[in-house]
């Protein structure tokens, strides 16, 4: 019953966007006398992957010889839910003319109010460098911060996605035996407030409304005598211009009806 | 009854043959020693410390059933770890020989790569035999000259770097009322950026190909690409034949300083320092972190994101995009 194939990669798209809020963070390392002797931008990933890749991608030649690069940041999808509060008008529609063929109107519902969860991970060997990721990324939160996203390419419609920053976590293992390695993590808990969308439905567009008027009720077989012709003006019009109609009226006493099949008089 | 007393000379020979089970079962490692350099008293950390000097020793590495021990390669949302642990055992006895020795800087002298210079008649060259010499220091080693936690251990057969986390001084317990060896519980170090410039090509790599600092990509300009520096001829005999030097009329002309050519560097500023970027290194571009998404995102950000209407309450990329 659903199976009409449509996908607007919404998603995928919202991880793009949420990558891009985080993908530019630097961080310095100064010397006792304030000189900053190190500059760096923190590496972003999205966690979920297969797992022959990160293989193959970080450690193709197995000559890797250190545990792993830090300062780092990842994060994920940890779960999707309606919203109930940004309900839309069920019956609404977006209408554009089909970009490829303007004889035809691309139509698609109002689109659904979905909640993403997103938590962002923050790796690093030294509280220092931690502390200045983080307080490069709070204050933009109050609690959210918007982003204006191509929501749905195909229809053109934008919409401002906030991203609300929840929760923030804070792990620090230096507690403990001395092998057990120190791992300073801060889980940062964002919601994304976003929509999904249906399928686009294309149709062409009525150019011509003819409108038959009889004398009498059917079981008497009655003939057309009155016709109401209207046609946008000018002819050539597409569903986005700007047009008027052309109302024609005709009278006729040849005893023909209109042949909807044929769409011929007969 | 009491116990038999034990003699030096046991214990000479038990550390001995401990030295000697080590260089026939062990390895040879460079073990590295960590230099603090902006320590952070509040934080309790330092995170510019540096990796400057080694030293080949021989150590045996523990089987701890099959190999590494620890949980070795593992996916998290940070990519791929590989928390492979191991530990080291390194003789007591030789470990404080090392650290006895004094290190001679390279190219202390304009000759030859580290030397110091006797002075005439203090000793004679042909009393020395061998091919490399120490100076050691007169002062009896102690336990304070033992491996430390943070330094470094580099595994030329593995090529691996590990770090020190904990140094085991009393295992085995006191057999023959002393401990020959100090066991070293290491991990796969964690690259934090940090400096390794030992002199040893392996390890060195390491830091070319993993540090994701600025500054390793600074260049320093040779002194004689100095825009208008004058063609000296060193000797006096050798004139320039003017009719056989052939000069780009189009690069520079007769009489016209170069400088005004306005060949120059844009320097990025922002700071009291300027610096020249060899090249603008781009995390995520697969070259320096490979599995970083951080230019992936730069680029499909363009059409994802409208940047068309500036925001208010927020303009995630729009700085790039300019």
């Amino acid at each position: 019953m659903l199976g009409q194939q449509f996908y607007h990669e919404t998603v995928r798209n919202i991880v793009v966007g949420f990558g891009t809020i985080f993908n530019n963070i630097q961080l310095v390392r100064k010397d006792n006398a304030g000189k900053v002797q190190q500059t760096m931008k923190v590496p972003l990933a999205y966690g979920p992957r297969q797992k022959f890749l990160v293989r193959l991608n970080d450690d193709p030649d197995l000559s890797k010889a250190v545990a792993v690069t830090l300062p780092r940041i990842g994060f994920e999808i940890t779960g999707l839910s309606y919203d109930p509060a940004r309900k839309l008008n069920r019956v609404q529609k977006f209408k554009k003319v089909d970009t490829v063929d303007v004889q035809k109107l691309d139509t698609q519902y109002m689109p659904v109010p979905y909640n993403v969860n997103f938590q962002l991970y923050i790796l690093a060997k030294q509280s220092d460098d931690a502390l200045q990721i983080v307080e490069q990324i709070l204050p933009y939160f109050q609690p959210d911060y918007t982003i204006t996203m191509n929501d749905n390419a195909s229809m053109g419609v934008k919409k401002d996605i906030p991203v609300i920053l929840n929760s923030i976590n804070y792990e620090d293992d230096y507690q403990g035996d001395f092998t057990t390695r120190r791992a300073i993590i801060y889980t940062l808990d964002f919601t994304c407030k976003f929509y999904l969308y249906g399928p686009v439905t294309s149709s062409r567009v009525i150019r011509t409304v003819q409108v038959d008027a009889y004398t009498d009720l059917p079981d008497q077989s009655p003939t057309r005598q009155q016709r109401l012709t209207v046609t946008p003006n000018p002819t050539s019009a597409d569903a986005d211009d700007d047009f008027g109609f052309n109302e024609v009226t005709s009278f006729f006493e040849d005893a023909k009806n209109f042949n909807p099949v044929t769409g011929t008089d007969e | 009854m009491t116990t038999g007393q034990i003699s030096s000379a046991e214990q000479s020979l038990y550390a001995n043959l401990v030295v000697e089970a080590i260089q026939i079962h062990g390895h040879d490692v460079y073990y590295l020693d960590r230099t603090l350099i902006a320590e952070d008293n509040v934080l309790g950390e330092d995170s510019l410390s540096k990796f400057n000097t080694q030293s080949l020793i021989e150590m045996y590495m523990e089987d701890s059933g099959g190999g590494y021990a620890g949980e070795q390669e593992l996916m998290s949302q940070f990519g791929l770890q590989n928390l492979s642990e191991a530990t080291f055992v390194v003789s007591k006895t030789r470990f404080q020989e090392k650290t006895k020795q004094i290190q001679i800087e390279a190219a202390t002298d304009s000759i030859s790569s580290g030397s110091i210079q006797l002075e005439a008649g203090t000793l004679s060259e042909s009393v020395l035999e061998g091919e490399i010499f120490y100076i050691l220091n007169e002062t009896d080693a102690t336990d304070a000259d033992r491996p430390l936690e943070g330094d470094a251990i580099y595994h030329p057969i593995l090529k691996k770097l590990f770090e020190i986390n904990f140094v085991d001084h009393d295992e085995p317990f006191h057999q023959l009322d002393n401990n020959p060896v100090y066991k070293m519980k290491c991990r796969l170090f964690d690259y934090n950026s940090d400096n390794l410039d030992t002199g040893i090509t392996d390890i060195d790599a390491i830091e070319d190909s993993l540090s994701t600092s600025t500054s390793d990509y600074q260049l320093t300009l040779e002194q004689t690409t100095i825009v208008g520096q004058s063609l000296t001829i060193d000797n006096d005999f050798f004139t320039v034949d003017i009719t056989n030097v052939t000069s780009d009329a189009g690069t520079i002309g007769a009489g016209q300083n170069p400088a005004s050519f306005g060949e120059s560097i844009l320097s990025e500023s922002g700071g009291d320092e300027y610096i020249i970027l060899e090249d603008s290194p781009s995390i995520g571009d697969g070259v320096i972190d490979k599995t970083a998404q951080n230019e992936l995102f730069d680029t499909l950000d363009d059409t994802v994101l409208d940047f068309s209407e500036s925001n208010p309450f927020g303009d995630a990329g729009s700085i790039q995009n300019v």
